[in-house]
């Protein structure tokens, strides 16, 4: 066998482990010291504006009925003739299919393995919204393809209100006990300065990243 | 413990050569100066988001202190969970068993293609080599390091890994090696490598990635990418690898957001990475895409002799590389010269101990001890002590030579003496200013001659400073009054 047992492993870490280094040093029971953003009334502006600054094109219906307009607005926008059926649970799904259907924008079905790969947009809802990162949150399970949000060039995340929290940190708070295998953070489009630090936009993920909040 | 263990029949890695190529090389140093800067300014600038940047980096240094001195513990309660999320967990002590470990698991699931996202500790077990030479197709799929195994070579800088080279290079390298035509455009080039990398991520059946951070608490792994590779690598394939340095662990999810909150700033002087992805086990059922197999390998090779070292401290390194970005040294030579997996003030000090201290003897006296890379540290390393006690490992384990150990000696009688200290130093400038052009000595003789080998010695002030102080303290004073 090449491993080695985990009880090897431990012991080995326990004894270096032991060499004493300094003080004993206990978990810090309160993280809070490093909140950057409080809750209060601008939390939605902070998002919005952070949005803005991580080059996330940033769009605000007053309620779900503004919403099928505003995803056509913004496929005419992106260029986009095709888009990925959206996933059950997505804000204002029924009108926002209806609508696109109208305007004779193909609907692939999500459930071929390589629809993401071929489709120009993705619609989706997401679990939270972070406002100090300008992060939102996408879960992987049940309906949710992880490459829906991954492998079309352009992404756009619907955003209720009262999904916006603060923090980070409120992020981390409101962990699921039952977390799903995947749980991504989208802060920005995917983007690259690895040649001469040039910034380039839309390496592997989507180059278009839209978020529309809602309420 | 509590020292590095010593190779027998090791040979020395000649940094000074490899230094003195890189400095001679002044498109390289240009580009090295300019980069550094300018992620290091990046940094400076959004460090103060956080309101008082000292309170988080602390809140960090004490977490990682604490779970450090817990180890053990916080390994085994990482490995329950991420078996109890349906995950494997494998241990490597060395990096050969990493590598037989990761070769296994392809082979048993019968793997043919491989995407990769980056990661140092792959870099450090020389993962790609072993995978090929086992008959596996592997693809490194962030940009930086894609280019670099197109070209064979080496990263330079432990985040942006293609420092060193200059778009024309890159475009070269493309057209050779992608039959692309010839363009120094980085969005063209991107593109190009993109349309490669996306078929490559369409088929392959197995993801690696590395670990920025394990949960212990959760089991869950965190990864950061700009990219995207990285999501891509551990959503697509139907097998997933973590391979994780064991010093990655953190206790708790709340802990997580202090890490997160100085990685991406301090690295690149972004808020965050555009893509931070948690990985709690394989897909669950119902789920319809994310790996059918979930491992996670968790390395030791070294570590734990660090760890029962006077260098433990170096254990909480989040690898953001901005000590190197600040490091003048690491400013003028880039990455290569270290010939070491980890390059800048951090690699000074960890290389010797995870590959040889007599391999690397030269790493920890290529130092200034100027104290930036401590300053632009978020876990708060003390780099330039464990620099110096690198150093005086090597006074001990080397006989020092007898005038420099009398040398020293005189040295700290002068030092204490203030008659001794201006005598000598009125003596000093005198001696100097006759081999002095310009203010600067270029050639000392005898024990001073090490020095001015390598660089030039600046001729003391004409009038020194404890006989300026007078002066300056005067005007001072009167300032204030006004």
């Amino acid at each position: 066998m090449p491993e080695c047992t985990q009880e090897a492993f431990l012991a080995t870490v326990r004894k270096a482990a032991s060499f004493v280094h300094g003080e004993p040093v206990k978990l810090p029971e309160d993280t809070e010291t490093a909140r950057v953003i409080k809750p209060g009334n601008d939390v939605i502006d902070i998002f919005m504006q952070r949005l803005d600054e991580a080059k996330i094109r940033a769009h605000r219906v007053a309620s779900e009925t503004a919403l099928p307009d505003k995803i056509v607005e913004i496929l005419a926008e992106a260029g986009a003739k095709s888009a990925l059926l959206p996933a059950e649970d997505t804000p204002g799904r029924e009108a926002i299919i209806a609508r696109l259907q109208e305007k004779g924008i193909a609907l692939a079905n999500p459930d071929e393995r390589d629809a993401a790969f071929e489709a120009d947009a993705g619609i989706t809802g997401v679990t939270l919204a972070v406002a100090e990162t300008a992060s939102i949150c996408l879960p992987s399970g049940g309906q949710h393809r992880r490459l829906a949000s991954l492998a079309v060039p352009t992404h756009i995340g619907i955003v209720r209100v009262e999904q916006i929290v603060p923090d980070l940190l409120d992020f981390a708070a409101r962990w699921p006990a039952r977390a799903p295998a995947n749980m991504v953070l989208v802060s920005a489009p995917s983007k690259t300065a690895d040649i001469e630090l040039a910034l380039v936009m839309g390496v592997h993920g989507p180059r278009l990243e839209y978020v529309v909040v809602v309420g | 413990m509590g020292e590095p263990q010593v190779t027998k029949h090791a040979v020395r890695t000649d940094f000074k050569k490899s230094a003195g190529l890189a400095l001679a090389n002044a498109r390289l140093g240009a580009a090295m100066n300019a980069a550094t800067l300018r992620q290091d300014t990046g940094r400076r600038a959004i460090m103060p988001e956080l309101g008082d940047p000292l309170v988080v980096r602390e809140l960090a240094k004490a977490i990682k202190n604490h779970t450090l001195q817990n180890l053990d513990r916080y390994l085994a309660q990482l490995a329950d969970n991420v078996r109890m999320n349906g995950g494997v967990v494998h241990f490597a002590q060395t990096a050969e068993q990493a590598r037989a470990i990761i070769c296994d698991i392809a082979r048993k699931a019968g793997i043919k293609t491989i995407v990769k996202a980056k990661s140092m500790a792959s870099e450090e077990i020389e993962l790609n080599d072993a995978l090929e030479a086992a008959g596996f197709d592997v693809a490194e799929t962030d940009l930086g390091e894609y280019i670099l195994q197109l070209a064979a070579e080496k990263p330079s800088h432990i985040v942006t890994p293609v420092l060193h080279k200059t778009r024309e290079d890159i475009g070269q390298l493309f057209h050779e090696k992608l039959g692309i035509e010839y363009t120094g455009d980085p969005p063209t080039l991107t593109a190009a490598a993109r349309k490669v990398l996306r078929e490559k991520f369409r088929h392959a059946d197995m993801g690696i990635t590395g670990a920025n951070f394990g949960v212990a608490e959760t089991g869950t792994i965190c990864i950061v990418t700009n990219e995207g590779n990285g999501r891509f690598c551990s959503s697509r394939p139907r097998v997933v690898v973590s391979l994780m340095g064991m010093e990655k662990v953190i206790p708790r999810m709340r802990d997580l957001p202090v890490f997160l909150k100085l990685l991406a700033k301090s690295a690149t002087g972004q808020r965050i990475t555009c893509y931070t992805s948690l990985m709690t086990g394989p897909r669950r059922p119902g789920d319809f895409d994310g790996p059918e197999e979930y491992h996670l390998v968790i390395m030791d090779r070294g570590r734990s002799e660090i760890l029962g070292s006077e260098f433990r401290d170096a254990l909480r390194c989040i690898r953001c590389g901005a000590c190197l970005n600040a490091c003048p040294v690491y400013r003028k030579l880039g990455g290569h010269a270290y010939q070491s997996v980890y390059p800048g003030p951090i690699g000074k000090v960890i290389t010797p101990l995870l590959d040889g201290v007599i391999e690397y003897e030269q790493l920890p006296l290529a130092s200034s001890l100027c104290g930036a890379c401590l300053e632009a540290c978020p876990v708060r390393i003390d780099l330039p002590t464990l620099l110096l006690q690198h150093r005086d490992l090597i006074s001990r384990r080397n006989r020092m030579p007898f005038v420099w150990k009398w040398g020293f000696k005189g040295w700290r009688i002068a030092m204490q003496s203030r008659f001794i200290y201006s005598w000598g130093s009125w003596f000093g400038r005198l001696f100097l200013s006759v081999t002095a052009k310009d203010g600067w000595v270029s050639r000392l003789f005898g024990p001073g001659a090490g020095w001015t080998d390598h660089r030039d010695f600046p001729l003391m002030a004409a009038k020194p400073f404890h006989r300026r102080w007078a002066t300056i303290q005067q005007n001072v004073n009167e300032e204030g009054k006004s």
